[in-house]
């Protein structure tokens, strides 16, 4: 059947030359279902499903009050847990700043690792943001004769170490308030400053410029910074952290020290020449690194994602802690199977962005298609061939046979492209044949 | 007098016009704001200051008084008692526009910017005393200028650059612009000015705040 399509006025067919194009086009454009696995490298574009919005909203709720948190999001395997992180990070919903990191590795440097990660994403807009409001905060706005900003730096250094000296190391404090409001005030040494608070390692003359002494590969040093940002800063922060129960498993928990209990060993390399260390070892060492610096910070707010198998020991543990400190561990978030309707909007919304990036002929390449909303009414207009290659049963088979598991869905999606793409089988027989390729 | 270039004034009413020697214009009492005073002082002063408070004959300030003596620039902080004829005119800044000034400060975008320790005076146009150091500061980015005009306009600015043919570029600046209409309300007027070149024949002088009275 010959039919109009495009854009709702455009004038082009969908008939079986442009169907032949389409499969041509895809032995050679990287398939629309190659990627079934969300990274935290990798920045998530596609929304998150319909079905968990809800759940996004529960947590830009929860992150609304003033105090540290946890928040576990569990799920199984290839659920979908770092694209519903990903969702966060992507929601307008979230009224906060969020940050995707990944955990440090071992406890050497950990919070430097934190700090410049964290730094990273938090980005040099909004760390001046931070370094203005934090000024005037403590009396940078104050308007001399009516008109003219105060340039007495020292003055307003001393009004904030004042105000703070009671929640911070003293030494590590009036560096760090130092260089933060040399950066917002003073023109010839705010670019080093910069440098300083992006955590850089810094040479001696540098710092001696800006009249510091360490820079934030300083553990203190690094965890004073970001307890000042996250406390100072006039929006919410929020950290998010995907596979808590993996990183946990391999994290070391050994550090070297020298004979003045400096770790001298932050590379990992040392390890033959140096007594080691390791007071926390087991798979809660990591916990309680984050713990012991949530106890430190407030306000801090961090999402983390565990598998459903590992979880429940994972949460005990956090609840046990929760008991014996002010911290406050949410109940977790279960990201259940994905609905039927999800399953739906993640084909035709690959589908779509797929046949948009490459300019290719398809019922979904249209601008005002949306999946979530459209279905039925785009359904009426294409009838099956809206759905090809494949077809609304096989959509519905796969579904089936893996449970509403999005990552096994997108995995037969892709084994059924890479038949047709590799010429195991014709478009026209995929109705009978599907079965072939498909794995529970 | 509206000098050609500027843009459209903003409607300035009458309340902002504290004093005006000239037009028998005086609300006495106790004002607070960004007041920017006109002396009639042989230096060609200004006052800058948040408060000001008039009576019959004198005036009290506690601010900071800029003006060129001689060959020099002064600059001086304290509580000036003035009388009502030494003062030129008072006026009080449009809130809206000194919001705008203060809320394009501190921006990194300009990170070598030159700020000079101790005022000191750029250009002065006098038969006795000329000053013009301009050349010696082309292309540098300097800090907390301030211009008297002819007719006594005043230009305050963030940042000051000499350009190519010596002719001074104010950023982040208003222009207090003094108007021989004999409607009171048309008397002052206050522009803000994101960018503003000016040619050289209608400055008296240019003078850079330090940053040791800024403190």
């Amino acid at each position: 059947m010959d039919y109009h399509f495009g854009s709702r006025n455009a004038e082009v067919t969908f008939d079986s030359a442009y169907k032949d194009k389409f499969v041509k086009k895809l032995s050679f454009l990287l398939p629309p279902f190659d990627r079934f696995v969300a990274k935290v490298e990798l920045p998530e574009q596609e929304p998150v499903f319909p079905s968990r919005e809800n759940e996004i909203r529960k947590i830009a709720d929860m992150i609304k009050g003033n105090r540290s948190m946890i928040i576990p999001v569990i799920s199984e395997v290839g659920a979908g847990k770092t694209h519903f992180l990903w969702g966060i990070y992507n929601s307008f919903d979230v009224e906060a700043i969020t940050t995707f990191l990944s955990f440090p590795r071992s406890k050497e440097k950990f919070l430097y690792y934190l700090y410049s990660n964290f730094i990273k994403q938090f980005g040099q807009n909004n760390l001046r943001d931070f370094s203005q409001n934090f000024g005037e905060k403590f009396g940078a706005a104050e308007r001399l004769y009516g008109l003219f900003r105060t340039q007495n730096t020292e003055r307003i250094v001393i009004s904030a170490i004042d105000q703070l000296k009671d929640e911070y190391d003293p030494e590590c404090l009036e560096q760090c308030v130092n260089v933060t409001i040399q950066h917002l005030m003073d023109n010839d040494k705010s670019q080093i400053a910069e440098r300083w608070l992006l955590g850089q390692v810094m040479d001696v003359e540098d710092l001696f410029l800006i009249n510091a002494t360490d820079d934030l590969s300083n553990e203190c040093m690094a965890k004073t910074m970001l307890k000042l940002i996250i406390e100072n800063h006039n929006e919410e922060i929020v950290l998010l952290f995907d596979d808590l129960d993996k990183v946990a498993k391999e994290f070391d928990s050994s550090t070297v020290f020298n004979e003045t209990g400096v770790d001298v060993n932050w590379a990992g390399d040392l390890e033959e020449v140096c007594e080691k260390n390791s007071p926390d070892s087991g798979e809660f060492a990591l916990l309680e690194e984050l713990i012991a610096l949530m106890k430190d910070i407030n306000n801090l707010k961090i999402v983390v994602t565990l598998e459903q198998e590992e979880s429940g020991r994972f949460i005990e543990w956090l609840k046990d802690k929760q008991d014996k400190c002010s911290i406050y561990i949410a109940d977790p978030i279960q990201l259940g199977p994905i609905s039927l309707k999800d399953a739906y909007h993640l084909y035709f919304s690959r589908l779509k962005n797929f046949c948009l990036k490459y300019n290719i002929n398809h019922p979904t390449a249209d601008r005002f298609f949306k999946p979530e909303k459209d279905l039925e009414e785009y359904l009426d207009i294409y009838r099956e061939d809206l759905y090809f290659p494949l077809n609304q049963e096989i959509l519905e088979v796969i579904y089936g046979i893996t449970f509403g598991n999005p990552r096994q869905i997108l995995k037969n999606f892709k084994r059924i492209f890479d038949a047709i793409i590799f010429e195991e089988i014709r478009v026209e027989d995929i109705k009978t044949e599907y079965k072939r390729f498909l794995r529970k | 007098m509206v000098i050609e270039g500027t843009r459209e004034p903003l409607p300035s009413s009458i309340q902002n016009l504290l004093l005006d020697s000239e037009n028998r214009i005086l609300q006495t009492g106790f004002h607070k704001g960004s007041i920017i005073t006109k002396l009639k002082d042989g230096q060609n002063s200004i006052v800058f200051s948040d408060t000001i408070d008039i009576s019959e004959d004198l005036s009290k300030i506690d601010g900071l008084k800029v003006g060129v003596n001689g060959d020099l620039a002064i600059a001086e902080k304290g509580v000036f008692e003035i009388s009502k004829s030494k003062i030129l005119y008072s006026v009080k800044m449009d809130k809206e526009i000194v919001k705008t000034f203060d809320k394009a400060r501190f921006n990194t975008s300009f990170p070598y910017i030159t700020a000079f320790l101790h005022t000191s005076c750029l250009y002065n146009y006098s038969q006795k005393h000329p000053i013009n150091h301009l050349d010696f500061v082309r292309g540098e980015i300097l800090s907390h200028p301030v211009a008297l005009l002819y007719h006594n306009s005043i230009l305050v600015g963030d940042r000051a650059v000499i350009d190519d043919q010596g002719y001074p570029v104010f950023y982040n600046a208003f222009l207090i612009q003094r108007s021989e209409s004999s409607q009171p309300e048309e008397l002052i007027s206050f522009t803000y000015e994101p960018i503003f070149r000016m040619n050289i024949h209608f400055i008296k002088w240019i003078i850079i705040l330090g940053v040791e009275m800024l403190k």
